[in-house]
């Protein structure tokens, strides 16, 4: 067991673990210096919300540090349940389940869920939450191409043999910011009668018009939507959740072993979260015009200097890096001149096609995006 | 002949990059097909051709030329 430093020797640098000495604000410390955060999934600027602190904090004193229990035995506060409603009302179904991480969710989910004679379809690209939390289970398991409605109708005339039928897939590729025809997802669902899984984790708090996900404007009712995603990205919390409807969430409730049998969210998390979700109901429009601002000018200013760039219309910049060296490369040029971003490399993206994801959050100030442009040029120089 | 062709066809249906396929193709070089996608291929064959697969079987392979010499062999029953 040895991690492979061959890229690091080559490049003289290594994107990953970068430790910092402060939180995110417009600015990050490394040592003594000052970075621009791209590579976070602060999408909306909140992750230091001084709204958001005081909130915590008064959860945090009034609750304390941890009730030392899992949701089923002593670990469910009021607060707990206030925060599960509020975040169904908010992504638009019956009802959520509040996990650690989204990460546990999606690992966890497949297994409670299916059976021996089951069949679960899922994105070739999808995360690998969702790809090993299906291979845990004993059901069978078939890959369809990535967002390749076809393909995937394909594999749905071969379902006869089985009970149920999931298809899993997410809202919000991260790497690509492609964003899929939820609509076109749902009347296959429905066509099947299959299961929709959908992780939103790139998508809650950032798409919809009123940053409500991925489900915010779908077109017709399917009882059988399962949707999961991250607090900790566009939400700046931590914790995952799973919702839709009553019944097969109360099972959740009862049957999921990353659920009942590890601690429940702490006090502090509950308190930010449940701030954040009145914050981004107030104020959605605000928040989202800066995002979009700044995304747009990031992509400008990389377009004019000839970056390849994925288009998107998501807040997601993406770099064509070519193979792993020439990514490490670009990072390290971005680091040079004190910006942050994030390195996708195989096997997290294919052979030949890394990325360098930048997102341009809704915190960066005109003055910080004035910066970022004069250093971008600096570099290409 | 036949058997290369349904072999090219349910490859060029079955994986993510639209280059075109042929004998010579590398599976993970030219075709950019990682070890999912090889999943996604395996699970092609089986069912529109009817077999039965062991993964292990196909972990060496390099070239489309590959997987066909090792289909033969499979529906010769060696
Ligand atoms: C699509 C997707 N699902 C799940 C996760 C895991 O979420 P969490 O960080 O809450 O465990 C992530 C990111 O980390 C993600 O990008």
């Amino acid at each position: 067991m040895k991690v492979d430093k061959s890229l690091e020797m080559e490049t003289d640098f290594n994107p990953y673990y970068k430790m910092m000495n402060s939180g995110l604000k417009t600015t990050v410390n490394i040592g003594d210096e000052e970075y621009i955060d791209l590579a976070s999934n602060n999408y909306l600027g909140l992750a230091n919300d001084e709204r958001i602190v005081k909130h915590s904090i008064v959860a945090l004193k009034k609750y304390g540090l941890s009730m030392c229990g899992t949701p089923i035995a002593s670990g469910y506060i009021d607060l707990y349940e206030n925060v599960q409603f509020k975040l169904a009302r908010f992504v638009n179904l019956d009802r959520a389940v509040l996990l650690p991480s989204c990460y546990q969710a999606n690992n966890g989910l497949f297994k409670a869920i299916t059976k021996e004679k089951d069949l679960i379809l899922i994105d070739h690209y999808a995360h690998s939450s969702l790809i090993e939390g299906a291979q845990a289970t004993s059901g069978k398991i078939r890959l369809f191409l990535h967002n390749n409605i076809l393909h995937l109708e394909k594999l749905l005339e071969k379902r006869e043999k089985y009970k149920n039928v999931f298809i899993v897939t997410e809202s919000v590729f991260s790497t690509e910011g492609e964003v899929i025809d939820i609509n076109k997802y749902i009347e296959i669902a429905k066509k099947y009668s299959a299961y929709l899984v959908v992780d939103d984790s790139h998508g809650i708090g950032i798409i919809g018009p009123q940053g409500k996900g991925i489900l915010s404007d779908i077109k017709t009712e399917h009882d059988k939507i399962i949707y999961t995603a991250s607090l900790g990205k566009g939400l700046a919390n931590q914790g995952g959740i799973i919702a839709g409807n009553n019944e097969l969430m109360e099972y959740i409730s009862y049957y999921l072993p990353q659920l009942i049998y590890s601690t429940a969210l702490v006090p502090a998390v509950l308190g930010g979260i449940d701030k954040t979700i009145d914050i981004i109901t107030n104020e959605f429009p605000q928040i989202k015009n800066k995002l979009d601002r700044n995304s747009s000018r990031l992509k400008s200013i990389l377009k004019q200097l000839k970056f390849d760039i994925v288009e998107t219309s998501m807040p997601i910049t993406s770099i064509k890096a070519g193979n792993s060296k020439n990514a490490f490369t670009i990072a390290k040029n971005f680091y040079s001149k004190k910006i942050l971003t994030t390195t996708f490399i195989t096997p997290s993206v294919p052979q030949n096609q890394s990325r360098i994801r930048l997102i341009a959050n809704a915190g960066l100030r005109e003055e910080d995006m004035n910066k970022l442009e004069d250093k971008i040029r600096e570099m290409v120089l | 002949m036949e058997l290369e062709k349904k072999i090219i066809r349910i490859i060029e249906e079955n994986i993510e990059s639209d280059t075109e396929v042929n004998l010579d193709s590398k599976l993970f070089d030219d075709l950019e097909v990682d070890s999912l996608g090889v999943t996604i291929l395996l699970n092609a064959f089986e069912d529109e051709m009817d077999l039965e697969i062991n993964d292990k079987d196909f972990r060496d392979i390099v070239t489309v030329r590959d997987i066909i010499e090792k289909i033969s062999d499979i529906r010769k029953g060696s």
